[in-house]
């Protein structure tokens, strides 16, 4: 099971993380959670979908857990970013998608990975980080623009953000 | 492109996000899934011992007394209890040298046997050899006259003395030994067959070798002892929770709250803290005798828990409520984590005891136990620290419960009652694994047991 999963649940820890190193911290102690926790999966469900969102919630504990991650975590609107609406191709490679979304503030990184990847919506966020519903939509729409600015400035530039870049 | 399908190229991008992960990730995540050996606490091995203990002692004794029944049975003729009771005109007698006319073979069935029923077999004859060994040590001897002529003489004139109605008398030349049937006398039965064979050695008597004859047996039943005796026990005093054995529970670990950082940035209430609540345990109890010191107890009862905490105001409306890091559940009603109302969880139990009582001093005794229990109602509320949410949950809880306690307990009006202050702490976890909060119900209170009837 391990193998099967291992790659691709490493890669959805990557991207609630700002390295590797944390990324494989989060995906141990996601998989011992799931092998501790084996009992408690029904067979009605895909097995991959339940390591998933094991993985998503020990990746959220685990940002709050870095000390140093508390200032990015925030949901406050002090730093506020234009909401871009528009909605550019992307013609970036995976990686380098990734790499663009594991630049957005920790919080931002966070409700973008849920909303846009996880599919969960803002109620269901609201939920999970404690936070009002309307303040994970707001949340997204910044983190959103923010993504959006970048990804048509790579367009224009045909590059990657140098601080970006140097983390691939 | 619509709006929809930036997220949807993101998402369909990251579906094939995949990563290798280093070897090293999987050794520890192999270790950590590994069973490690947990300590137990050591009052689980010490009840435990104590239990092997009590079982051990109960089997030999039954297991020696067995042994010894079949053994008198055979040797009979070499064996008799000594009862150790002499008169004083006995004693004052044999210190002046002289026989009591009584004692004259025409003055048989005068002498009385002492009054213990369990005492029933007169070993006047030994206890007055050894009296006459310590007189010889003073007296002087007469001419041509050994010690053992002396004492032959002066046991010419022993006493008849009538055996009780248990009793199977055997008579060995001057004098008369009687054996009791009881069976549960076999510790006496040693004995005196050692005095009984010392005092043949003092006199030159082979008694094993002598003809002897029993005379009478009965068929009456043996004495009874009091083994079981059967009663009523209560106890009163304080529940709190614990995350360990002598760990208060702390408010942090309390609830699930997957992001677990108070600094962090979403602001979430904080559950209250767990104040300590009442503690009652009555119920029925049978003890077993098992020696002098040890019995052996079990029991039926009920057990009540309770513990407060400050809970807001509550909210008859479906909400949903983390469980855990891997569920979330819906609830019909809930309390608000803000407000200063006093709630009260409480947990009740059928109790299924089993203790080991051990009498250290005169009046006093320590009492070990192990208790199985079942869980029949609770109210108790989780915390969910995401939503910052008290709710009910019955299927959070282990319902079976696995305890121990320990008390010191003063006997007195004749041993029926006893009290004394108990600890009992569960050591099993309250709430099941997945909830990832294993916390332990304790309490310490005040016991009393009072003895109804003996069988």
């Amino acid at each position: 099971m391990y193998e099967r999963h291992a790659e691709y649940m490493l890669g959805v820890c990557y991207r609630y993380t700002k390295s590797m190193s944390d990324a494989e911290d989060v995906l141990q102690d996601g998989f011992i959670k799931v092998f501790k926790n084996l009992h408690q999966y029904k067979s009605d469900g895909e097995l991959g979908a339940w390591i998933r969102r094991i993985m998503v919630n020990t990746a959220i504990n685990y940002l709050k857990q870095q000390s140093r991650t508390r200032a990015d975590l925030s949901f406050s609107e002090a730093n506020l970013h234009p909401v871009a609406s528009d909605n550019p191709e992307i013609n970036l490679t995976v990686k380098e998608l990734a790499e663009l979304i594991r630049q957005l503030p920790t919080g931002y990184q966070t409700i973008f990975n849920l909303h846009a990847v996880e599919g969960y919506t803002h109620v269901e966020i609201g939920e999970l980080l404690g936070i009002h519903e309307g303040t994970s939509r707001s949340q997204y729409a910044r983190a959103r623009g923010l993504l959006v600015t970048w990804i048509k400035k790579n367009a224009l530039e045909n590059k990657m953000p140098v601080y970006a870049k140097s983390r691939l | 492109m619509q709006k929809a399908d930036f997220e949807k190229n993101v998402q369909e991008k990251m579906q094939e996000l995949r990563f290798q992960p280093s070897q090293e990730v999987w050794k520890r995540v192999e270790a950590g899934i590994t069973p490690q050996r947990r300590r137990r606490p050591m009052v689980i091995w010490f009840l435990f011992a104590g239990l092997l203990l009590a079982g051990g002692s109960f089997y030999f004794i039954s297991t020696s007394s067995n042994k010894n029944i079949s053994a008198n049975k055979l040797q009979q003729p070499g064996q008799a209890i000594a009862e150790k009771q002499e008169t004083k005109t006995e004693k004052q007698n044999t210190s002046t040298g002289t026989l009591p006319e009584n004692e004259s073979p025409s003055a048989e069935n005068k002498q009385q046997v002492g009054t213990s029923k369990l005492s029933t077999i007169d070993l006047t004859q030994s206890k007055r050899e050894r009296t006459n060994k310590k007189q010889d040590q003073t007296l002087p001897l007469k001419p041509n006259e050994s010690k053992q002529e002396r004492s032959f003489k002066r046991e010419d004139g022993v006493a008849d003395i009538p055996a009780s109605s248990d009793q199977t008398v055997v008579e060995s030349r001057n004098f008369r030994v009687a054996i009791p049937i009881d069976q549960h006398s076999s510790v006496s039965i040693n004995n005196f067959g050692k005095d009984l064979l010392s005092a043949g050695e003092a006199t030159g008597i082979d008694l094993l070798s002598e003809p002897i004859s029993a005379s009478t047996a009965t068929n009456n039943p043996p004495v009874k002892k009091m083994n079981w005796q059967f009663g009523i026990t209560a106890a009163g005093g304080i529940a709190d929770l614990a995350d360990q054995l002598l760990q208060s529970a702390s408010a942090a670990n309390l609830y699930f709250d997957p992001l677990q950082s108070p600094g962090g940035g979403a602001v979430r209430p904080k559950p209250s803290d767990v104040e300590k609540g009442a503690f009652l345990s009555v119920g029925a109890f049978a003890n077993k005798t098992l020696g002098r010191k040890w019995k052996l107890g079990l029991g039926l009862g009920y057990q009540y828990f309770s513990n407060t905490i400050k809970v807001g105001e509550k909210v008859d409306s479906a909400a949903f409520v983390n469980q855990n890091n891997f569920s979330l559940d819906r609830v019909n009603q809930y309390y608000k984590s803000t407000g200063n109302n006093t709630y009260h969880n409480q947990y009740h139990f059928i109790s299924l005891p089993i203790n080991v009582q051990w009498q250290f001093a005169k009046h006093f005794t320590w009492e070990n136990g192990l208790i199985a229990a079942r869980m029949i109602k609770t109210n108790a509320l989780h915390y969910d620290g995401v939503s910052g949410r008290y709710y009910e949950d019955d299927e959070l809880f282990n319902k079976y419960q696995l305890s121990a306690s320990s008390a010191v307990l003063f006997a007195f009006h004749k041993n029926k009652i006893q009290v004394g202050p108990q600890f009992q702490y569960v050591f099993t976890n309250l709430m099941k694994p997945s909830t990832g909060n294993p916390k332990h119900l304790r309490s310490v209170s005040i016991k009393a047991n009072i003895e109804l009837w003996k069988n």
